[in-house]
């Protein structure tokens, strides 16, 4: 993080506040229609949708975050990460808005096991700011760990 | 007869003492006998108490010496299990060795422990000193063994001894008791003899020539007494005919001249005076009786009257009180009726009231239901209002979205282009621009949302409301209804109470007429009263006539009673001579009853002596062996 501020996407996921660069949110979409539910895809791949002529992957947030409150879920955020080159939709609870914010106001993580987190922005509302990087290779890692059986190369 | 000599009366109660003295000799013999067998008895109870036990006590001892001693023997070629073995056992042997020592001592222990005893015990301890170790010295313990058993010799002897002296002194007295029965049967014996033998020859002859002199004197006495009996007799038999003859002598002059006279004029008088009196009494009485039955019937009558006349004029009060009581019952009525009128304009205008009422009811229900129509209407609109409310807050949000949209495309093209032709301008407005869509909707849904639930609560009490008035002019019906027949129960109250109030006048006016009558009885019963008086006051002058001819009657009967008292005088002059007469007989009589007593003791006399005779010859006969 080199930059003085920093613009952010608020959004909540089940009661709980979250955050994500600007430059990594492509879209905020109010609806779940457009999202294709996929067998086997166990409880993190929700489904893939079609965004701007590309087939993309619906990740159920409160799942990959171990969340189980019953509140719903009813948009979509749409992430793109510009040095992976992926794109993924992520399942939220709401949008809080967009703001700037000054680097300084960020509180590193002390929790080296949870690394796609990279900080918390305010002490009260304990507003996690996500690293969408890590947070893709987490999910990378558990949907392997579930889909594991329909390696292909296994059948080789 | 002859004076008894004392030596006669001594040697026969000699006699009786020689029974106590067999008696007395019987109970030495016996005490003798008794002390004797105690003895001996004692004597072999301590020979079963103290010298067997010991003597079996001293054989357990030898017994265990002798188990103890082959034990030791035994210990020489014994391996250590069997060395154990036999310790053990010595060890069990010494402690019933140890348990017959002190046994042995215990029995003794009554008087002084015998040395022997003291010296077997000792040996014991000494045996057990050198045993309580098993390292022991054998030859040790044999020589122990060997004085153990020299000394239980000892004590075997000692008691065989002690049982043979207990035996030679229950022979000695066994011995003595026999020879002291022997000679004290013997001396009891020979002393019967002897004192039979004096007796009869001392004693017989005196009492046989004494007796004989007895029976002689008893004799004479039975002679003498016959006499005096025939002497008695004699005298009793001529005082009694010479009482029989004076007596009637008397009785026939008294009653044959004097008192037949005497008693017939006596009789005549009393007669008389009887008669007389009789007749005035009975006439004097059946005057008074009757008088005095007059009297108590009219003082019963007028009693009986002025009970009447207080009844009377009780009666007249109640009347009295009663008519007063009906005039206010009357005029209770006549108010109650008045009250009743009253009540029955009210209820009329109740009625009229309630009808008015009803009808307001009714119009105010219908009123109600077309507010509560209305009300309806307008909650209806209020919530398509509250719909738009939530379609607008629902556009705000996707402007809201659409905004954040065009800022993310705006940055996207920055990054990509370096430049934002003027959508960042743009999307910043329409961000603004939404959020004062929000606010305003904030605004008004604040607004609207406290009017909508105002008019469900005013739809709600208007409902209420509704449901209260139709209640209202169910009750308003009901009471109309009462009301109408609270009238009609009025009206035929008080037709009721006219009947009453006709009634009591009528009672009124009978109540007035039992007055009047009861005045007039009043007044007759005074009447009868007077005429009452007047009657007693006739009697009254009736019974004071025939107590003057009851006093005239009185004085003839004391006249009469004065003739009586003169024929009374007469009797008891003869009465006295008649007394004489009797107590002349009286002294004859006690003559014939002192000789009867005499007559009486000779018998008795008679039998004593008899019985004298008897006992003599009796004596005789004991003394002899042959009838006197």
């Amino acid at each position: 993080m080199d930059f003085e501020f920093l613009k952010i996407i608020t959004f909540e996921v089940k009661g709980r506040c979250f955050a994500l660069p600007s430059n990594n949110v492509k879209e905020i979409i109010d609806t779940l229609d457009s999202v294709k539910d996929v067998r086997y895809g166990g409880d993190i791949l929700k489904g893939v949708m079609n965004f701007d002529g590309n087939l993309i992957s619906v990740l159920d947030l409160p799942a990959l975050l171990d969340m189980h409150e019953d509140e719903s879920v009813s948009m979509i955020i749409a992430c793109k990460d510009k040095d992976m080159d992926a794109s993924v939709a992520m399942l939220i609870s709401s949008i809080k808005g967009i703001e700037t914010i000054g680097m300084s106001s960020v509180t590193p993580s002390q929790d080296d096991d949870v690394e796609y987190i990279q900080g918390f922005l305010r002490e009260d509302e304990n507003v996690a700011l996500l690293d969408l990087k890590k947070l893709l290779d987490y999910a990378g890692t558990r949907i392997d760990s579930v889909n594991h059986i329909f390696d292909v190369s296994d059948y080789n | 007869m002859s004076k008894v000599k004392p030596k006669f009366r001594l040697h026969l109660e000699m006699m009786v003492r020689n029974f106590y003295l067999l008696t007395l000799f019987v109970a030495i013999i016996g005490s003798v006998t008794y002390f004797s067998v105690s003895r001996i008895w004692d004597t072999m109870v301590d020979v079963q108490q103290t010298q067997i036990p010991t003597l079996l006590f001293e054989q357990d001892m030898e017994h265990s010496l002798d188990n103890i001693k082959s034990h030791v023997e035994k210990l020489g070629d014994a391996n250590p299990m069997q060395a154990a073995m036999h310790y053990a056992a010595i060890e069990k042997i010494v402690i019933v060795l140890d348990k017959s020592v002190k046994n042995a001592i215990n029995i003794s222990s009554e008087g002084e422990v015998p040395p022997i005893l003291v010296k077997l015990e000792s040996d014991g301890a000494k045996l057990m000193r050198a045993l309580a170790t098993k390292d022991f010295d054998r030859e040790d313990v044999t020589k122990i063994l060997g004085s153990v058993r020299i000394s239980l010799k000892s004590l075997q002897t000692f008691a065989l001894r002690q049982i043979d002296t207990d035996f030679g002194a229950s022979r000695a007295a066994s011995t003595r008791a026999r020879l002291i029965v022997i000679a004290l049967s013997l001396f009891a014996i020979i002393v019967m003899i002897l004192l039979g033998i004096i007796l009869s020859k001392t004693v017989g002859k005196p009492v046989s020539s004494v007796t004989e002199k007895l029976t002689v004197n008893t004799m004479d006495i039975e002679s003498v007494s016959d006499e005096i009996n025939k002497d008695t007799k004699k005298q009793a038999q001529v005082a009694q005919v010479a009482t029989k003859e004076l007596e009637s002598m008397i009785i026939d002059t008294i009653q044959g001249n004097i008192s037949m006279s005497v008693e017939k004029q006596t009789e005549i008088a009393r007669g008389f005076a009887e008669f007389l009196r009789n007749f005035v009494e009975r006439t004097s009485t059946e005057i008074a009786m009757g008088m005095m039955s007059i009297s108590q019937e009219s003082g019963d009558a007028r009693n009986k009257v002025d009970d009447l006349v207080k009844e009377l004029a009780t009666v007249g009060k109640n009347v009295k009180g009663q008519e007063t009581a009906i005039g206010e019952m009357v005029k209770a009525l006549l108010s109650i009726v008045e009250a009743n009128r009253e009540i029955k304009g009210k209820a009329q205008s109740s009625m009229e009231s309630a009808g008015r009422a009803t009808s307001k009811a009714y119009s105010g229900q219908e009123s109600i239901a077309s507010i509560l129509e209305r009300l309806l209407e307008i909650r209806s609109g209020s919530e398509g209002v509250k719909e738009i409310a939530d379609s607008l807050a629902n556009i705000t949000e996707i402007i809201k979205i659409l905004a954040l949209n065009m800022s993310l495309k705006v940055e996207d093209i920055k990054d990509d282009t370096g430049k934002t032709y003027g959508f960042e301008a743009m999307a910043g407005k329409v961000q603004q621009l939404a959020e004062e869509v929000e606010s305003l909707l904030g605004k008004s849904t604040a607004m609207l949302i406290p009017t909508i639930e105002g008019i469900e609560r005013v739809t709600d009490e208007a409902s209420q409301t509704k449901d209260l008035i139709a209640e209202v002019t169910m009750a308003i019906k009901k009471a109309d209804d009462e009301s109408k027949a609270i009238a009609v129960s009025i009206e035929k109250q008080a037709s009721d109470i006219d009947k009453v109030e006709i009634e009591a006048e009528n009672l009124r006016s009978l109540a007035q007429k039992t007055s009047e009558t009861i005045e007039a009885q009043e007044v007759l019963a005074k009447d009868v009263d007077e005429m009452l008086r007047e009657s007693e006051t006739l009697i009254e002058g009736v019974n004071s006539q025939t107590g003057a001819s009851v006093d005239g009657a009185r004085k003839v009967s004391a006249m009469m009673e004065q003739l009586r008292q003169t024929m009374v005088n007469i009797e008891d002059g003869t009465g006295q001579l008649t007394e004489k007469s009797a107590e002349i007989a009286g002294m004859f009589n006690s003559i014939l009853e002192l000789a009867n007593k005499s007559k009486v003791g000779a018998e008795k006399l008679n039998n004593v002596s008899s019985s004298v005779r008897t006992v003599s010859r009796q004596l005789t006969e004991v003394v002899k062996g042959s009838a006197a």
